[in-house]
């Protein structure tokens, strides 16, 4: 064995090396403020790690990069794992990034003679958000296809080679299959080369200069590289790592939007979060046109870097290091402020947060079609052809320019001017049961911001019900009464677990053709149509289908003036069909999907 | 700041302060080996338990039912050799497609015999597709174009041959003028006929 080591010391001369990096006394000793630098080190290992085996299962085309990532996260076992630990390490990177930024500015660590060490130590910041940014693309969803664009376009608006330089790395025109293919080398590839590269010179910096000490402590060696600092490494990257498992398993699964769609509106559009200050930031100079886009996105942040990067020279006197240290917690407050601005100003925006209460259900809807199969064509066809995805386009596109969906409480999708009534629950007990509330009727949740509010309906339950009696000269419309009539409404439609006495209760009234519903709608023998809608099966599915196809037939809206009759004509192939109309196993799919919506506990 | 050359000398091993007690340093040298070893083992094992997902995945679909491959009449009973696609609906990761081409068969028919013979068309040396020798002459039999091995026309391999075995026979049925054909696939390059699951 001895001689063994021998022969490779003296063909490598390994014992030098060891002996200079990991057994040569420390001077100053071990310490744990050593570690932040070491556990960057390690997290990108575990980059280096976790991407291999990402780029085993990834797939780079528009048809199949949304493909792959959707089979790895939700059909691999251990792959949402592997992708959630990437991504956090990722985000974890970025933090320790810029608190190990932080703590060599505060200590004076970037003073010379470590300039090389501090500037290769930007150089990575830079690359390691460019890391953020590409992997944020890879897996062509939404969220991905949207951010590529407005950065790209951003990179397009460059003077003189912008133009191409988008060209270049859209692999084209446009985004393309070969946009994804160098994403990926750049990603997998370039990127983390140019990392290693600027670690090993920053690395090495560290052994030509030894370790910073904070002033005042002694240079006398103590301790050695291996085992003692290295053991107060390994437990804190340990630490690390184990908040980031804990993370991903109870927190931060990672997930997906649905499939890049160029042809629709996604307004639900974010960059990564370390990349939100930059999107709130170039927001301050759009009144200034394609100049104050450059400005914002390019110019400002490229001089507060340059300014990074001339710290080693200011801070050479007493005052410049002082200023330096101003200057970055200048910098990072106004990161962090605009950060928080983004997220409060999104949190607050009814309208990004409908949007975002959209991204996820077209994603549920995309993730239930993609476990039955993603055709060749890939899930962005899918999703523009199956008629479950036509039907949330349908709904999202048209049903919910008029109708809210929301519970009441600001959830689901929730529209400020409402011109039809809201669909939440449609049809169920407290649905009809506010419907015939006098106070409820004509508010914009039911037939307010619609003509209906001039309608029979509603000065009926407003003047006429409250005054209804039976034979005897009792009340007719109790509160008891009203809540039958709800359960034999719901029991039409099809909500389960109702009073069977209420619902007998309800249909006696519903069919009371003297002084109950029956005097104008028809429900099954009772009553006539022509001048209410029918609640024969009110709110079922056949029901609910025939509306959405063609809402003027007589069985629905067919008595009221065409001007009064808002909702178009869905079905297809019919006259007056709306632009929008489409076949009739799209508008099934798009009431199945309300009826197994009426099960969630919120929408 | 510490003079680098102190630190890169090989003398300078052993000028440091004594590392303290042994026990203490024996206990630093196993925490460093520990935890540095688990901190890397474990990005590590998260990925290959990713990497092993195929080992754990079920054989998609039941692979050993008939499905049709021809109408009957497109098999005259001129004993001449015919290779038809079997085609299945099929899981490929995350697409799915209907009626793949998943493999091929030679049905052949003698004068007078209702059910033809079905042969898979893989090689069982290494699974390549087997063509047909002479052009198609009906007594020349199979030639696989990979390592030249030949089968006689009712699928017996011709000795000497890379081929272990004969070509595999698949059961055969004619229902309302249709072929039937349990079409599977053999483990290669064994003599023993073991179904591929």
């Amino acid at each position: 064995m001895k001689r063994l080591l021998d022969w490779l010391d003296d063909r490598t001369g390994y014992r030098h090396w060891l002996g200079r990096g990991l057994l040569a006394p420390l001077p100053g000793g071990p310490g744990w403020r050593y570690t932040l630098g070491r556990v960057l080190v390690f997290l990108f290992l575990v980059q280096v790690i976790t991407g291999f085996f990402l780029w085993s299962v990834y797939s780079p085309s528009e048809t199949t990069a949304w493909e792959s990532t959707y089979y790895l996260t939700y059909q691999m076992q251990g792959g949402a794992l592997l992708r959630g630990l990437h991504r956090l390490a990722a985000s974890a990177m970025i933090v320790l990034l810029v608190l190990h930024l932080l703590q060599v500015v505060l200590s004076g660590a970037y003073r010379p003679p470590r300039e090389v060490a501090y500037w290769t130590g930007l150089l990575m910041l830079v690359v390691v958000f460019k890391l953020g940014l590409t992997g944020y693309w890879l897996p062509a969803d939404q969220k991905a296809y949207w951010s590529t664009q407005v950065v790209t376009s951003v990179v397009g608006l460059l003077p003189g080679v912008g133009a191409q330089l988008k060209q270049l790395v859209l692999g084209g025109p446009r985004y393309n299959h070969h946009t994804l293919t160098h994403l990926a080398a750049i990603h997998m590839g370039l990127l983390p080369a140019v990392l290693a590269l600027l670690l090993w010179v920053h690395l090495a910096q560290r052994r030509r200069h030894g370790p910073h000490l904070p002033q005042g402590q002694s240079a006398e060696p103590r301790g050695r590289y291996w085992p003692d600092q290295v053991w107060r490494n390994g437990l804190v990257a340990l630490a690390v790592l184990g908040g980031l498992i804990a993370a991903v398993v109870y927190w931060l699964p990672p997930g997906m939007t649905a499939p890049a769609q160029p042809a629709r509106e996604f307004a639900a559009a974010r960059p990564a979060w370390f990349f939100l200050f930059l999107f709130r930031f170039r927001q301050v100079f759009e009144s200034l046109g394609s100049q104050g886009e450059l400005l914002g996105a390019l110019v400002i942040p490229g001089l507060a870097f340059f300014w990074l990067l001339l710290f080693p020279w200011i801070g050479r006197r007493r005052l410049g290091h002082v200023l330096n240290i101003v200057v970055l917690l200048v910098f990072l407050g106004t990161a962090g402020y605009f950060t928080a601005l983004a997220v409060y100003e999104d949190h607050n925006d009814r309208d990004f947060q409908n949007a975002k209460w959209l991204a996820r259900r077209e994603a549920e809807t995309a993730l239930a079609l993609a476990q039955q199969g993603i055709p060749l064509q890939g899930a962005r066809w899918m999703m523009n052809h199956r008629p479950a995805g036509r039907a949330f386009y349908l709904f999202a596109g048209s049903c919910l320019k008029c109708h809210p969906y929301s519970d009441g409480a600001g959830r689901g999708f929730v529209l400020a001017e409402p011109s039809a009534p809201n669909l939440w629950r449609f049809a169920s007990p407290e649905w009809i049961a506010g419907l015939l509330d006098p106070k409820q009727i004509d508010s914009p949740h039911y037939f307010g911001n619609t003509p209906l509010k001039e309608g029979d309906m509603v000065a009926y339950v407003k003047e006429d019900m409250p005054e209804a009696e039976d034979d005897q000269g009792n009340k007719l419309f109790t509160p008891q009464a009203v809540q039958a009539v709800a359960a034999a409404l719901a029991a039409e439609a099809g909500y389960p677990n109702l009073d069977p006495r209420l619902v007998q209760r309800g249909r006696e009234l519903l069919a009371d053709d003297s002084s109950g519903c029956a005097q104008c709608h028809k429900f099954h023998d009772s009553g006539d149509l022509g001048s209410a809608p029918d609640l024969t099966g009110y709110g079922s599915r056949e029901w609910l289908v025939g509306m959405i196809s063609n809402p003027g037939a007589e069985r629905f809206y067919g008595h009221l003036d065409p001007e009064q009759q808002a909702m178009p004509a869905f079905l297809a192939g019919q006259e007056g069909a709306s632009a929008e109309a489409v076949p009739r196993e799209v508008i099934e799919a798009l009431v199945d999907w309300l009826l197994a919506d009426r099960s969630r506990p919120a929408p | 700041m510490s003079d680098p050359s102190a630190s890169s000398s090989p003398a300078a091993e052993n000028s440091g302060k004594p590392d303290g007690e042994p026990r203490r340093s024996f206990l630093a040298w196993l925490a460093a080996l520990v935890t540095s070893a688990l901190a890397l083992l474990v990005p590590v094992g998260v990925g290959v338990n990713v990497l092993l997902a195929p080992l754990r995945r079920r054989p998609g679909g039941a692979q050993d039912h008939f499905v049709p491959v021809a109408p009957l009449e497109q098999v005259p009973d001129d004993g001449l050799p015919r290779r038809f696609p079997v085609r299945r609906d099929t899981w490929n990761q995350w697409t799915f497609q209907s009626q793949v081409p998943v493999g091929s068969v030679y049905l052949i028919r003698q004068q007078g015999q209702e059910v033809p013979l079905a042969l898979n068309a893989r090689c069982p040396h290494a699974g390549c597709t087997v063509g047909l020798a002479g052009g198609g002459d009906r007594e020349a039999g199979f030639l696989c174009p990979c390592h030249k091995a030949r089968f006689r026309p009712d699928g017996k391999v011709i000795t000497p041959s890379p081929s272990p075995r004969d070509l595999d026979p698949l059961e055969c049925r004619v229902e309302k003028g249709v072929v039937l054909v349990r079409f599977q696939n053999f483990v290669v390059g064994v003599e023993e006929r073991i179904p591929e699951s």
